[in-house]
């Protein structure tokens, strides 16, 4: 009988181990990490800067400084919230640098009208990069991450009427831009926001 | 008001979600960690000119300090001197 490699045991570990692990520097462990943990952080940004290229991007700086602190994290069961934070100040910082804020609202579609699903995704991006940038992170807090309102004020340091008012108000805009291109069903049609 | 959400935009939301793979992500990735962080480079630039500056001056620093063994070892021949003629 023969033993299975350390990849594939890192592969089935439970997650706690390997992030305890990563913890110590176990570099194969960081990458098992981010195998699994990749999609999620880039779904994630892609809602928050709309540019998929540009969520890749800042999803690997995100990691890259997860790598870097990790040995500071304190429990293991604090990663995922840890690396949205990562996450969070990465695409923060970002923003701050000249002109991104501003850029990012401004931005025109630069990419054709993709088959159903990508096209779904383009508009729904669209829509969210419309929305103020507190206001969307507020939302994508609340609908992408599944995080309460409360929690949600202690992400970002707001008061919770303020992160009610913006999940609120953020919702409603984002009703009233996509309900004008879905169909009765609910499904929005492929790339129509970027044609009319 | 509770933290209910619109079941429409979740459903978008939902929809939105892509399962992107991880194949071109990683080795990406692993080039960017791999790559030397430039305070890193600095600091070992820095480091090397420390290193060179220290090794130039450890010859003067050696000549100062056998001149300086010769000053304080006539210093006592003439202390010892002055003694013995006083």
């Amino acid at each position: 009988m023969t033993a299975p490699s350390p990849g594939r045991q890192l592969g089935e570990a439970h997650e706690a181990i390997v992030i305890a692990l990563a913890m110590r520097g176990d570099s194969a462990a960081f990458n098992e990490l981010v195998r699994r943990r990749q999609a999620w952080l880039r779904n994630f940004l892609r809602r928050l800067c709309r540019d998929p290229a540009l969520a890749d991007d800042l999803a690997q700086q995100s990691l890259l400084q997860a790598w870097r602190s990790l040995p500071a994290l304190k429990s293991a069961a604090a990663f995922t919230a840890w690396l949205r934070r990562l996450a969070i100040n990465t695409w923060l910082q970002h923003l701050r640098t000249a002109g991104n804020a501003l850029a990012t609202r401004l931005e025109l579609p630069t990419e054709p009208a993709l088959p159903a699903m990508a096209g779904l995704q383009l508009d729904l991006d669209q829509a969210l990069a419309q929305l103020r940038e507190d206001v969307r992170l507020c939302v994508v807090l609340a609908y992408h991450e599944g995080l309460s309102h409360s929690e949600i004020a202690a992400v970002m340091a707001l008061p919770l009427g303020t992160v009610k008012s913006h999940v609120t108000r953020g919702s409603a805009q984002l009703r009233s831009m996509l309900d004008a291109y879905a169909s009765p069903t609910g499904e929005l049609h492929a790339g129509e926001l970027h044609e009319r | 008001m509770n933290d209910e959400l619109d079941p429409r935009l979740a459903q978008w939301f939902a929809a939105a979600e892509r399962d992107l793979p991880a194949a071109a992500f990683m080795p990406q990735f692993e080039s960017l960690r791999q790559r030397p962080r430039p305070l890193e480079t600095a600091g070992r630039i820095a480091l090397l000119i420390a290193h060179g500056l220290g090794a130039a001056a450890r010859p003067l620093l050696q000549l100062r300090l056998e001149f300086a063994g010769c000053i304080a070892a006539a210093a006592v021949m003439l202390i010892i001197g002055l003694a013995m003629h006083g």
